[in-house]
């Protein structure tokens, strides 16, 4: 008969445990340490989102300290000064880009 | 002010609405844009300016206004904020920005109509021009709203992350109720 046993230790390790009693084997223990990131990862998604209907996490975690500007945010703004440059350039070297020019 | 699931549920609806058929209709314009460029027939070039202006007043300017002011409800009443995170911050300034630039823009191609209108046939078989630009460019911001809103990347604003913990100091009334 084989039994299959799962804990979770204090520092955050999960040790899965076969156990098979009655074979000429005897006993055969598997450990699995999985790490602390999946136990994260497993305990964040367990938590409920305030407005689960309207995709509304804001993914908002404790912290006391303003992080700073997001490097995404950082990529996305010198791409747009970049793309604004490019596009000034076109319309200063090849006129303006309409067929007819704007009003006064 | 928070609003009701309901309620919350409507407007993201007819944001959605409003601005996926922006989208849509920005790529229709573009389509006549380019048969205006590109067709060498009169009637094509003249029929694609009118369809642009009618496209352009009574569609794309309806849901341009329609959806950034739905989404600035939205933002409103969700605990997203307008200005907390980066990514409603980005999709605000972008749509302003977009519908500002429409709303500049429209008479231009009003008076665009008026020529194609007016014009002979020889003057808009040599072509009158396009308008591939403004489209163009509008549909690549409108293309990156779209990612934003979907993926919602992470990242509070300095104003966002005040906010949460001045929220955090105040206590909320069940835990006053709660610790009598």
């Amino acid at each position: 008969m084989m039994t299959i046993q799962a804990n979770i230790t204090g520092n955050g390790i999960a040790v899965l445990t076969i156990r098979s009693v009655g074979s000429t084997t005897g006993f055969i223990s598997l450990g699995l340490r999985l790490g602390e990131f999946l136990l994260r990862g497993a305990t964040k998604l367990a938590d409920p989102a305030p407005y689960p209907d309207s995709n509304s996490d804001t993914g908002v975690g404790p912290g006391r300290e303003y992080p700073g500007i997001p490097r995404w945010v950082k990529a996305f703004g010198i791409v747009a000064v970049v793309l604004v440059l490019l596009v000034a350039i076109i319309i200063f070297i090849g006129g303006h880009t309409s067929p007819v020019q704007h009003g006064p | 002010m928070p609003m009701t699931p309901g309620l919350r549920k409507s407007v993201l609806a007819a944001h959605l609405t409003f601005s996926v058929g922006w989208t849509g209709t920005v790529v229709a314009y573009l389509a006549l844009g380019v048969s205006a460029v590109t067709s060498q027939d009169a009637l094509t070039v003249r029929a694609a300016w009118i369809a642009m202006e009618l496209i352009g007043w009574n569609v794309i300017v309806p849901f341009a206004l329609a959806a950034l002011s739905t989404g600035i409800v939205i933002s409103l009443g969700t605990p997203w904020g307008l200005f907390r995170h980066y990514w409603v911050l980005i999709s605000l300034a972008l749509t302003a920005l977009s519908t500002i630039v429409l709303l500049d823009h429209m008479p231009t191609v009003s008076s665009l109509a008026d020529v194609a209108r007016e014009a002979d046939d020889a003057d808009l078989a040599g072509g009158l021009g396009g308008d591939l630009f403004h489209p163009g460019v509008g549909l690549l911001v409108l293309l990156v709203i779209t990612v934003l809103n979907v993926y919602k990347p992470r990242g509070m604003t300095r104003y966002g992350w005040r906010k949460q913990h001045e929220q955090r100091k105040v206590p909320q009334p069940e835990q006053v109720s709660s610790s009598k």
